[in-house]
């Protein structure tokens, strides 16, 4: 069996593990699988040469001959850069959104089930190289995040919970018209087979892309991006992420916002622009103002909450404006930039989503306006907070800044540099609510309630366990950063910029 | 191997300040004074480094420029490199000794004067990060580098004016500060991504060469350059972003020095004078006349101010006004200077002003002081040199040499900008012998205030002592020319074109110096005279200007244009636009979902609970596209929209089960 084959499914069998043994073991099982998952993906990262942009460990298997083609549906799995880079920091947040699950108490078993084939349906996603492969596994995330959304969450988790389930089904049946489309079209399930016709089809010069003919491209493009776009989520697809944030228990919302929102992006980058490139760029100025538009907008609403986890929930909206905002540019260091925001986001906002629920689980509201000097009361919760708030604001030593210069600047050099200047202003925006923020919740007189020191003690020992590596990774990231974009970099340079550059410059030099 | 060594140099006095602050913020509290004085430690081994490397500079001579690196930090794609890097050269290695000197001072001087704070490990710890913020900037030989250091500096400048945050003032102050210097920070972003577009390398010398070029194409190299500027403005407290500065006075007396007064608000002067080579000359001119206006503004708002702290702020808005006007006509090596004497005669000022609130038992109104001469006469001797040096008295105060190379250069360029500058300098004198009367002189105003004064411990007047020796010794070496070598070696006449020429000619003229003078001494006599001599009469004098003294005293009223122009539109877009998004976005959402449910409703199922009405609409859609479809191609579409209509009943099977 190879390692990615192992990988993906060894939650799975862990899962079961769970439901056999004995309930109060399944939070051991739960992080020791984790566990496990972060030490193979590390030895993923050690055995994946970077040099090669191509797939590797790749394992096939047949499953449906004959559909559609005679090859038909395969199992096909295999990692490059980008793919590795994702796993990482699945495997990474995943591993600490399970530490933070310790103290669950509702159906423990339930929850540790549904949170396990979380993870296979996230690294399935990751790894999957078929086109069948990887919407089954889109869809398999889909349904346990929708259990424990709606039976672990908040008080109006029903709400939430449909809602999210819905509309992110909405957004599967587009993606699903879209590569069923693709599929009869082109005669192939193979995600590299596809991306190799594409490439063809943009060096022939002609403007059919592998859909035969422009118009159908772009609808097929369109489609794709709706659906991956509401998983984002872009604007205006992300009226669901507040509501399923603010409903669903911390480890959960460390998790999508930290993982889930990424699929949406990696869609995009595997997917959506790598099959329809001519598209892609045609449609670059509208989703470089939809980027701007989140990017701005989202930090202005950011502004307006009152509720800190909602308030975090729309800095997610802005921050992963970047991630379209680079890909729009087309640009090498715009799309390096995109893809490292999305790394950068992964581990920065599951830090935040951990501390909102460590104040959360002891104050039992989320009302920013009824906080105050919670730094002298929790010194050590203050330090985790401060470095979360300043990483994500783009300070210089945390990942969010690394991720934010490169995409300003490989959009700005892209073609639609008013859309990046534009842009420029959610840095003072998101600088305005997070430091108002940081006042009102940690800084000036702390209020009677607070300073009972039994009720609200520093961190406990589970969650330091929870912070400290995701403080760790994001000022390594901001430090040293070639390190991480080094994993996926050649794969950028050699697929996903050859063939944008190509569509580019045909379409108007 | 002469570059090993001062690579290892440049290395400790990095490292130094850096473990200073793991060490204090980690275990700061265990440690108690000893931390403090560990500290001091680090920034006397920091500044012994720069010493060296500034005899280094002085005896390599003239064109001492090394490189140090550069080192790959990343490399995002299109073949650029991002490197990190180190440059030595005359400036360098001025604003390294600037800096570690005054730092270390000031580490001296807190250990007495924070004593007694409840989270004194913490005020050391940040002291110690924002030194080693402060020399990543100046020792940066690329501009990406160099803001990496810019952004630090701003962190710890909020950590440390908000340092007792406790309290809303305070707090404010320093999100102020933040935010505003953030906004000229959008301006340096401009011009990163400007360079990263067209030079794909961010190094100084490639930058200018690249300028000089013209391979940064029109507009874009105005841009940039005004970018700079405007990050400049925002860093050292030019109009119309100057605002932050006076508040920031909120933090502990020692910070408003090191920070606010010496090193962190001049990095914007080093900047543009780093920078200077890609600035084309319609950025001088905005530069020298934004300098000219500050310089004015800041020095009327300072005549009616009665904090002895917001004097000196506005004293020090002014003062940066001034750099900035030297820089802008030409006479970059008095911008430059009068950057390294203000830091000494400013500390000076801000550490003695701290003596006096710390003598008074945190008295800082003036009108509540007077007479204080006689209860801390080494304050009050050395505050004295500092009023000398910063009004220019000729000859014996380093003020003068700078200010007067930065008037004759204005003189040469602009004879607007040059009455300015002289306007400026007569009000400086003035205003600094009104707080220096005030403070020192007359009789006490308070007797309560006055009976309890005593002289600060030697911990806080040796640094007093050591500050007003510099300052009365470092004006002549205003002809070091090495000190303060080219910025570059790209020719900058290329860049300053007739500027340059202009102020070269009119050097050293001798009527600006005695026009210069005779402002200074004149200023200083006149605020003798006023607020000394004739104090009796002083409300008949002031009478004719009350409505300017309003003005004044209201500062422009600029806080409260921003407020009703910025803050508060913002604000309100940010409540309309979470009210679109919950009424329209989300309203549009769930209108859709709304109407699913009836049509599931209407579909003539008999569960009416929402769940499957839900459902029933999806299954309903996904037929209906799936048929549209399947009349494209085949049948097997419904086969797959099936399974997840499928996949969703068995969701609820699930739910139900669990």
């Amino acid at each position: 069996m190879s390692m990615l084959t192992t990988i993906v499914f060894l939650p799975l069998a862990a899962m079961l593990l769970c439901w056999v043994a004995p309930a109060r073991l399944a939070r051991v099982i739960n992080v020791v699988a984790c566990s496990a998952v972060m030490v193979l993906a590390v030895v993923l990262w050690i055995q994946l040469d970077p040099a090669l942009s191509g797939y590797q460990f790749v394992q096939t298997a047949s499953w449906l001959p004959g559909v559609v083609s005679e090859q038909g549906i395969q199992y096909y799995v295999g990692l490059d850069g980008i793919g590795l880079a994702l796993v990482l920091l699945t495997a990474f947040v995943s591993l600490t959104a399970a530490i933070a699950s310790w103290n669950v108490e509702k159906q423990v078993r339930g929850y540790h089930m549904m949170f396990l084939l979380l993870l296979t349906g996230m690294l399935g996603v990751f790894v999957a190289l078929d086109l069948f492969l990887f919407y089954v596994f889109w869809e398999v995330m889909l349904l346990p995040m929708y259990f424990l959304i709606g039976i672990w969450g908040g008080p109006r988790r029903q709400y939430a919970a449909i809602k999210f389930f819905l509309y992110t089904l909405f957004g599967s049946v587009l993606l699903l018209a879209g590569v069923i489309l693709v599929v009869l079209k082109t005669g192939s399930w193979s995600i590299p087979e596809i991306t190799e016709l594409a490439k063809a089809a943009v060096a022939s010069g002609g403007d059919g892309g592998i859909l035969g003919s422009a118009s159908l491209c772009l609808a097929a493009f369109i489609g794709m991006f709706i659906g991956f776009a509401v998983k984002i989520p872009s604007f205006p697809f992300h009226t669901w992420l507040p509501d399923a944030h603010v409903e669903a228990p911390t480890p959960i919302s460390m998790i999508l916002a930290g993982v889930l929102l990424k699929m949406g992006g990696y869609g995009l980058i595997r997917v959506a622009y790598p099959f329809f490139p001519q598209a892609a760029v045609d449609c670059g100025a509208v989703i470089s103002v939809l980027s701007a538009i989140a990017i701005v907008y989202g930090a202005f609403v950011a502004m307006a909450q009152t509720d800190f986890k909602r308030m975090i929930a729309y800095s997610s909206v802005s921050h992963m404006g970047f991630v379209t905002l680079g890909l729009a540019a087309g640009t090498e260091t715009a799309i390096n930039g995109a893809m490292y925001m999305m790394l950068a986001h992964g581990t920065i906002s599951a830090m935040l989503f951990m501390i909102v629920g460590v104040i959360y689980e002891r104050a039992h509201h989320r009302e920013i306006a009824r906080f105050g000097g919670l730094a002298w009361v929790m010194p050590k919760y203050f330090v985790f907070a401060s470095i979360a708030f300043f990483a994500s604001l783009g300070l210089p030593g945390g990942s969010g800044f690394v991720a934010e210069i490169t995409t300003f600047v490989g959009a700005f050099d892209g073609p639609h540099r008013l859309w990046a200047i534009v842009s420029l202003l959610g840095v003072v925006i998101t600088a305005a609510y997070y430091l108002r923020t940081l006042q009102r919740v940690y800084l000036l007189e702390t209020p009677e309630v607070y300073k009972d020191t039994s009720a609200y003690p520093d961190l406990s020992v589970r969650e330091w366990v929870v912070l400290a590596p995701l403080a760790l990774v994001t000022i390594y990231m901001g430090i040293l950063p070639a390190t991480v974009m080094d994993i996926y970099k050649s794969v950028v340079h050699e697929t996903l910029v050859p063939l944008l550059s190509a569509a580019g410059s045909r379409f108007g030099g | 191997m002469f570059d090993d060594w001062l690579l290892h140099l440049c290395l400790i006095v990095l490292a130094a300040p850096l473990a200073g602050f793991c060490v204090q913020y980690v275990w700061g509290r265990r440690l108690g004074a000893a931390g403090a004085w560990l500290t001091c430690v680090t920034m006397f081994l920091s500044l012994a480094c720069s010493v060296l490397l500034g005899v280094a500079a002085l005896s390599a001579g003239a064109g001492f420029d090394v490189h140090l690196g550069p080192w790959s930090w990343l490399e995002p794609g299109d073949g650029a490199a991002w490197n990190i890097g180190i440059r030595l050269d005359g400036l360098t290695v001025v604003m390294l000794v600037v800096v570690t000197l005054v730092s270390f001072l000031v580490h001296v001087f807190s250990t007495r004067y924070m004593e007694g704070d409840a989270k004194y490990p913490l005020f050391f710890a940040w002291l110690q990060m924002f030194s080693f913020s402060m020399l990543v900037l100046v020792l940066a030989d690329n501009l990406l580098h160099l803001f990496m250091g810019w952004e630090l500096v701003g962190l710890c400048s909020y950590k440390l004016i908000g340092f007792w945050s406790e309290k809303p003032a305070p707090c404010l102050a320093a999100r102020k500060a933040f935010i505003t210097t953030r906004i000229g920070d959008l301006g340096m972003m401009i011009a990163l991504c400007a360079i990263g577009t067209w030079v794909g390398s961010f190094e100084f010398d490639a930058v200018f060469a690249a300028a000089a070029a013209g391979e940064i194409p029109d507009p874009w190299l105005l841009i940039a350059g005004l970018g700079l500027f405007l990050a400049a403005a925002g860093k050292s407290a030019q109009l119309p972003l100057h605002v932050w500065l006076p508040d920031a006075m909120e933090g502990p007396t020692p910070v408003s020095a090191l920070i606010h007064a010496a090193t962190m608000v001049a990095a914007g002067v080093y900047l543009v004078g780093r920078c200077a080579p890609m600035l084309t000359p319609d950025v001088l001119v905005v530069v020298a006349t934004v300098g000219a206006v500050t310089a004015l503004v800041a020095g009327l708002i300072a005549l009616a101010q009665n904090d002895i702290k917001r004097v000196l702020a506005y004293s020090t808005v002014s003062q940066l006004g001034y750099m900035f006007l030297g820089l802008g006509v030409g006479a970059w090596h008095a911008g430059l200077f009068h950057l390294t004497t203000h830091a000494f005669f400013k500390a000076l000022m801000f550490l003695g002003s701290g003596s006096v609130i710390h003598g008074c038992h945190h008295e800082q109104d003036m009108r509540r002081m007077g007479g204080l001469r006689r209860k801390m006469p080494i304050t009050a001797w050395t505050f004295l040199i500092g009023v000398l040096a910063i009004a220019g008295v000729p000859w014996i105060t380093s003020g003068f040499f700078s200010k007067d190379g930065i008037l004759s250069g204005a003189y040469g360029v602009s004879p607007v900008l040059f009455w300015i500058g002289l306007g400026g300098a007569v009000l400086t004198a003035f205003y600094m012998m009104r707080l220096y009367v005030l403070t020192f002189e007359g009789e006490p105003r308070d007797a309560h205030v006055h009976d309890h004064a005593h002289e600060s411990p030697r911990a806080m007047t040796v640094p007093l002592l050591i500050l007003a020796a510099l300052t009365l010794i470092i004006g002549p070496l205003a002809w070091h020319e090495i000190l303060l070598a080219p910025p570059t070696s790209v020719d900058p006449a290329a860049a300053w074109g007739t500027l340059q020429t202009l102020a070269q000619e009119h050097h050293h003229a001798g009527v600006v110096m005695w026009l210069a003078i005779a402002a200074g001494v004149g200023g200083l006599a006149l605020g003798w005279l006023v607020f000394h001599i004739r104090r009796g009469s002083l409300e008949a004098l002031k009478r004719p200007f009350a409505g300017l003294e309003r003005v004044f005293a209201e500062k422009f009223w600029f806080d409260e244009l921003y407020a009703a122009v910025l803050l508060r539109p913002a604000d309100a877009l940010a409540r309309g636009l979470r009210r679109v998004d919950e009424g329209v976005v989300d309203g549009l959402v769930n209108a859709a979902g709304r109407s699913g449910v009836r049509a599931g409703e209407a579909s003539g199922a008999h569960d009416r609970r929402v769940v499957d009405g839900l459902v029933r609409l999806v299954g309903h859609v996904c037929q209906g596209l799936g048929g549209a479809l399947s009349a494209l191609q085949s049948g097997r579409v419904r086969l797959y929209l099936s399974l997840s209509v499928g996949l969703l009943a068995l969701a609820l099977l699930l739910e139900h089960l669990l």
